[in-house]
């Protein structure tokens, strides 16, 4: 239950620092824009009931678009991400698979494989929602090269968050020792 | 209706989705003017779409309509042409003049409703029977070509052998004053029919017109048949036989007219008293 709360909470802080923070984050034009706060849907526990995430996902797009007058373009582009994000963690899962509800963490699966994960749902988060702004078919490969701009900027910004926030090294040092009368 | 909601409920992640994605782009087409306009334009065109199919169904069954009306037009027109015949002397495709009398030719108007033409064993039914003035023997033209042969009738219904069928054979005669010969179907195309006893020293080419002879009773002479597409001579045979290509079409076959002689009964009668 505490990691429900714990990733709820900060799903919720991450929103906040979009809202606040990185709602500037906008380069070369618009071709590239941070959406930091799908750092709180990367960090959600995986092996959640697949409707969960587009609940969640649905709901951050709709927090962002009701404080950025988004208009539903982020809403749009979370429900996509939601209904996306069990078949991502599926696909970039190792061979035994995810156990259920691990969050994914760069010192335990490892740095590749979560700059992957990280970089497929900002991309199809920012595909969407890149598709749905320009409203015709013969934008789609310009929203695709947004999208991975964004998406590659959105990752390294995540990329510094982990590295900064999320790992958790254990202490060399151990409490108990070997030698009781040391 | 219950499994409807079976349905629902099993891709319920899906219709959510939807759900969400319907919410989201009413909001989106409510606040921002492109994606307003975009989406009228793109509902103008499925209006405009959906109208012109639901158009073209129109057409197409108002066309259907005026087929069917002509057609039955077409055979009633033709019948009161054959009742007009004993005051008018027509031109026949012979070269003769000579008149059908209608005082002995009887024209009924009908159409097939049944057909059968994937067998060796080929029959059509029509919807005109022995209330009518169909009789077992009468002719059956289509289009103004020999179609078949009344075997059996009931009082609103007439079984017909077709030409395309192995067990009925018709006299003909290639062109106007030509061999006559036995006209058989081999059961394969039902557009092909063979000529047979015809003499070899007979001059018979590609293009010739096969005429009815007259001499069955089941049709007058020089109704036309079909046409000559090769003639096959064989060494051993004294006899050549003739490819025909039919006038009828029985995969189309519809609204037909049947000749029925007035005096067949006593024909019959004359033919069994000699038997």
């Amino acid at each position: 239950m505490n990691g429900v709360f714990k990733s709820i909470s900060v799903l919720i802080i991450t929103i906040l620092l979009q809202i606040l923070v990185f709602r500037f984050g906008i380069f070369a034009g618009g071709k590239a824009i941070i959406f930091f706060h799908l750092y709180g849907l990367v960090l959600l526990p995986i092996g959640w009931h697949k409707t969960t995430y587009l609940f969640f996902g649905t709901i951050t797009g709709a927090i962002v678009d009701l404080v950025l007058l988004g208009g539903g373009l982020h809403m749009a582009s979370g429900a996509i991400l939601g209904l996306m994000l069990p078949h991502i963690s599926e696909a970039i899962a190792p061979r035994d698979g995810f156990q259920k509800g691990h969050v994914i963490c760069a010192l335990k699966d490892g740095w590749m494989r979560f700059l992957s994960y990280c970089f497929l749902i900002s991309t199809v988060y920012s595909f969407g929602l890149f598709t749905i702004e320009g409203g015709r078919l013969g934008l789609i490969l310009f929203a695709l090269l947004k999208a991975i701009l964004s998406g590659s900027l959105t990752v390294i910004l995540m990329g510094l968050a982990q590295g900064l926030f999320g790992l958790k090294r254990k202490n060399k040092k151990s409490k108990v020792s070997a030698y009781p009368w040391s | 209706m219950r499994n409807l909601f079976n349905l629902i409920i099993r891709n319920h992640r899906l219709v959510l989705f939807c759900l969400f994605e319907i919410i989201a782009f009413n909001w989106l087409v409510n606040t921002h003017s492109i994606h307003s306009s975009r989406m009228s334009s793109v509902g103008i065109k499925c209006a405009n779409s959906w109208t012109d199919i639901l158009g073209q169904i129109h057409t197409y069954n108002s066309v259907k309509d005026q087929n069917i009306a002509l057609n039955q037009e077409n055979s009633r027109l033709r019948t009161e042409l054959q009742r007009l015949k004993k005051y008018v002397p027509i031109k026949q495709l012979s070269y003769i003049n000579k008149e059908l009398d209608t005082s002995i030719w009887v024209s009924t108007a009908a159409e097939i409703v049944r057909t059968s033409y994937h067998t060796s064993n080929n029959v059509l039914i029509a919807n005109k029977g022995k209330l009518d003035g169909v009789v077992r023997g009468s002719g059956m033209l289509d289009k103004g070509h020999l179609a078949g042969k009344v075997i059996k009738v009931t009082d609103h219904e007439a079984l017909v052998f077709p030409v395309a069928n192995k067990h009925i054979e018709w006299s003909v005669r290639i062109g106007n004053e030509g061999a006559v010969g036995r006209l058989v179907w081999d059961g394969g195309d039902l557009t092909i029919a063979h000529v047979v006893d015809i003499a070899k020293s007979s001059l018979v080419l590609p293009g010739d017109e096969v005429y009815t002879t007259g001499f069955q009773g089941v049709f007058p002479s020089d109704i036309l048949v079909g046409e000559v597409v090769k003639v096959a001579v064989t060494e051993a045979d004294d006899f050549k036989t003739v490819i025909v290509n039919l006038g009828v079409d029985y995969s189309s076959i519809r609204f037909v007219e049947f000749l029925t002689d007035k005096r067949i009964l006593n024909s019959d009668s004359l033919i069994n008293s000699v038997r």
